[in-house]
C-alpha cells in the first residue's frame, strides 16, 4: 500500500549510527528508504542487526553518524525540529515496566497529554477516549504494579496514541507479553493502521511480519531486503542471510510440497488450509 | 521474606471532610499543626488538639487497628521519653517502684513530650491515610512551583517522587525474585547482622544495575512523550479551592487555637 503520490512522511538518506566505544564496527551501515504515510512497515531481523538502533533513529532518540533522518520533511539533526518530530511518532518499547512513569493508569496516559500542554478538559476527554479504545478504562485508578503484562502495555500504547502521533514506531512491543496478549496487542496496532496511522513494528515473530504488506530484513547493520514478505520468506538466500527463519505455516506449506502435496506457498495459516482443502 | 507486600503508601480510599479537601489545603494545614503543637502550654491543649485528630479520623473510617499499626513505631519512643522524664526527673517525689524513685513533676513534663511526639506523628500519618501518594507528590509540586522563579527544580522534584513512589513496589517485587533465585541456588539467608548484611549485597547489586538500566529506559520513554521538563506543562487536575476546602480549613483552625487557647489557660 506504498502511496507513492505522497511525500513520506519519514525518509532515511544514507544513515550511518556508530555507538560510542565500539570501535569502527556500525551499528546502520547506510541505510536509504521512504515510508509513506499510511503504511504498515514491519523490521525483522536477527539480534544485533539494528532494528531497535533504526527504530531510535526515527524520532531522534538518536541521531545519525552520517546522512540524515527527515521527519515530515524535518531534519531529525536540528535540535530546534524535535519537538514537532516527537509529537508526529510516538514510540512503544519493549518493556512497559520501564515506560510508566506515573503513579496511576489515568495519570500516566495523561502523561504526554500534559507535555503537550493541553488544557485539563481536553487532557480529561483524549485520556478517557484512549483508555477506552485500548480497553483499560476501567483501570484508570490503579496503579502500575497491579497491572497484568498486556494491561500494562496497554496503558503504554493508550498514552502514545492519545497523543494522536501520524507516525507509530513499536519495538517488540509483544515480546514480554504472553501469547493471548500478543495477538490483541497486534490487532490493536493493526487497528490503528487501518484508522490512518502510518506503523514502524519491530518484531520478531515471523506471524506479525508475514501479514504486513511490506517488510524491512535488517542484516548486520544493513538493509538486506525491502518489500512483501511473500517475496522475502520465499527466497533461501536471503533467509539465510539474515538468520530470520519462515512463519510456521511457510515451513508446513514447504514440508507438504516436498512430500507432494499443494506447490504454491502459503504464507498464513489461512492460506495454508485453503490450499490444502482445495 | 516478602518485601513486595510492604504497604507503601498507606492511602485507604474514602470520601470524608478529610478526604476530599485540597490536597495543597491539607499539607499546609499539617505544616500549621505540626507548628503549633510546639506552642501549646500545657497537656489540656495536647489533649483537646489529639481528641480532634482522632476525631477527623473515626469520621474519615479509618479503622483504629490501622491507626495504631502505623503509630506503633512512635508509641514505644514515646514510651521511652516519658520514662525517661519520670525516673530521671528529679524534684518532688510520687513514690518508688522497686529501686526506682518516681518523680511527679516528670509524670507531667513526660507525658506532655510523650503527647506532642505522638501527635507529630499521629497528623503525618492522617495526611498520608486519607490521601493518595500521586495526590501528595502532586499537591507538593505546585507547592513548591513558586520556587522556580528563583530556578529552584520545583516540577522536577516533584516528578522525580512520583517516579520512585512509581517504582519502590516494582523494585521491592523485585528484590523478592532475586532471593527466591537465589535461594533457589543455595544462598542461605545466614544468621547474625554480618551474616544477614553478606546476604542482602548480591540482592542489592542486581537490583541496583536493574534500576539503573530502567532509568536510561525510562528516560527514552519520557522523552518520546515530548517531556522537556515542567516548562509548558499542564497539569490534568485542576485543583479549586471550594467550600469543602472552607470547612476544612475553619474546623483546622478552630482545632488548632482551641489546643493553644486551652493549653495556656489551664496552665497544666
Ligand atoms: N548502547 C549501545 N552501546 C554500544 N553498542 C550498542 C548499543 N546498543 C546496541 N549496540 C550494538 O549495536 C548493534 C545493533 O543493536 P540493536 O540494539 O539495534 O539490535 P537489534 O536488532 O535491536 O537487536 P535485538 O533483536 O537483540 O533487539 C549491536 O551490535 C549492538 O551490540
Ligand atoms: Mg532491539
Amino acid at each position: 500500500m506504498t502511496t507513492q503520490t505522497q511525500p513520506p512522511i519519514i525518509s532515511l538518506r544514507q544513515v550511518i549510527h556508530r555507538y560510542p566505544h565500539s570501535g569502527q564496527n556500525a551499528a546502520l551501515a547506510g541505510l536509504t528508504l521512504d515510508i509513506g504515510p499510511g503504511e504498515f512497515v514491519a523490521v525483522a531481523g536477527a539480534n544485533g542487526s539494528g532494528k531497535s538502533t533504526l527504530a531510535r533513529l526515527l524520532n531522534g532518540l538518536l541521531l545519525p553518524a552520517a546522512g540524515e533522518v527527515l521527519v515530515d520533511g524535518a531534519s531529525t539533526a536540528r535540535a530546534e525540529n524535535l519537538d514537532r518530530i516527537r509529537e508526529t511518532v510516538g514510540m512503544v518499547f519493549q518493556n512497559p515496566d520501564s515506560q510508566i512513569v506515573a503513579g496511576s493508569v489515568g495519570d500516566d496516559i495523561a502523561f504526554g497529554l500534559e507535555n503537550l500542554g493541553l488544557p485539563p478538559d481536553e487532557i480529561e476527554r483524549r485520556l478517557r477516549a484512549a483508555a477506552e479504545r485500548f480497553g483499560v478504562g476501567e483501570l484508570l485508578e490503579k496503579e502500575p504494579h497491579w497491572l497484568s503484562g498486556g494491561q500494562k502495555q496497554r496503558t503504554v500504547l493508550a498514552g502514545v496514541v492519545a497523543m494522536a502521533p501520524r507516525v507509530l514506531v513499536l519495538d517488540e512491543p509483544t515480546s514480554m507479553l504472553d501469547p493471548r496478549s500478543q495477538l490483541e496487542f497486534h490487532d490493536l496496532v493493526r487497528s490503528l493502521w487501518h484508522a490512518g496511522t502510518t506503523v514502524v513494528y519491530v518484531t520478531h515473530l515471523m506471524e506479525e511480519v508475514a501479514v504486513a504488506p511490506r517488510m524491512l530484513a535488517l542484516a548486520d547493520g544493513a538493509l538486506a531486503f525491502d518489500g512483501a514478505p511473500r517475496d522475502f520468506f520465499t527466497r533461501d538466500d536471503l533467509l539465510k542471510k539474515t538468520g530470520l527463519v519462515p512463519p510456521l505455516a511457510m515451513r508446513l506449506s514447504r514440508a507438504l510440497a516436498a512430500a507432494g502435496g499443494p506447490q504454491e506457498p502459503a504464507l498464513t495459516l489461512e492460506e495454508l488450509v485453503e490450499r490444502v482443502c482445495a | 521474606m516478602q518485601l513486595g507486600n510492604a504497604a507503601i503508601g498507606q492511602y485507604l480510599p474514602g470520601s470524608s471532610l478529610l478526604h476530599r479537601a485540597d490536597p495543597r489545603l491539607k499539607i499546609t494545614t499539617l505544616a500549621i499543626f505540626a507548628v503549633a503543637l510546639f506552642f501549646v502550654g500545657g497537656i489540656a491543649g495536647l489533649l483537646v488538639m489529639g481528641a480532634g485528630l482522632l476525631l477527623a479520623l473515626a469520621l474519615a473510617r479509618v479503622p483504629s487497628r490501622l491507626i495504631f499499626r502505623s503509630s506503633r513505631p512512635v508509641l514505644l519512643l514515646a514510651l521511652i521519653t516519658f520514662c525517661f522524664q519520670l525516673f530521671l526527673h528529679g524534684g518532688a517525689q510520687l513514690g518508688h517502684l522497686g529501686p526506682l524513685t518516681l518523680y511527679r513533676d516528670g509524670a507531667r513534663d513526660g507525658g506532655f513530650l510523650a503527647l506532642r511526639l505522638v501527635l507529630l506523628v499521629l497528623s503525618g500519618i492522617t495526611l498520608s491515610l486519607t490521601t493518595p501518594p500521586v495526590m501528595l507528590t502532586d499537591a507538593l509540586g505546585r507547592l513548591m512551583a513558586p520556587l522556580s522563579q528563583v530556578r529552584f527544580p520545583a516540577y522536577e522534584l516533584a516528578l522525580m517522587m512520583t517516579i520512585a513512589l512509581r517504582f519502590i513496589p516494582a523494585l521491592l517485587a523485585e528484590a523478592d525474585r532475586i532471593i527466591l533465585a537465589q535461594a533457589a541456588r543455595g544462598a542461605g539467608l545466614g544468621g547474625g547482622l554480618t551474616g544477614r548484611v553478606r546476604a542482602l549485597l548480591p540482592v542489592l547489586i542486581p537490583l541496583f544495575i536493574l534500576s539503573f538500566s530502567n532509568a536510561d529506559e525510562l528516560a527514552q520513554a519520557m522523552e518520546s512523550r515530548c517531556y522537556r521538563g515542567g516548562r509548558g506543562r499542564t497539569q490534568r487536575r485542576r485543583l479549586a479551592l471550594g467550600r469543602v476546602d472552607a470547612l476544612f480549613a475553619l474546623l483546622a483552625l478552630l482545632l488548632v487555637g482551641a489546643g493553644i487557647v486551652i493549653g495556656r489557660k489551664s496552665g497544666f
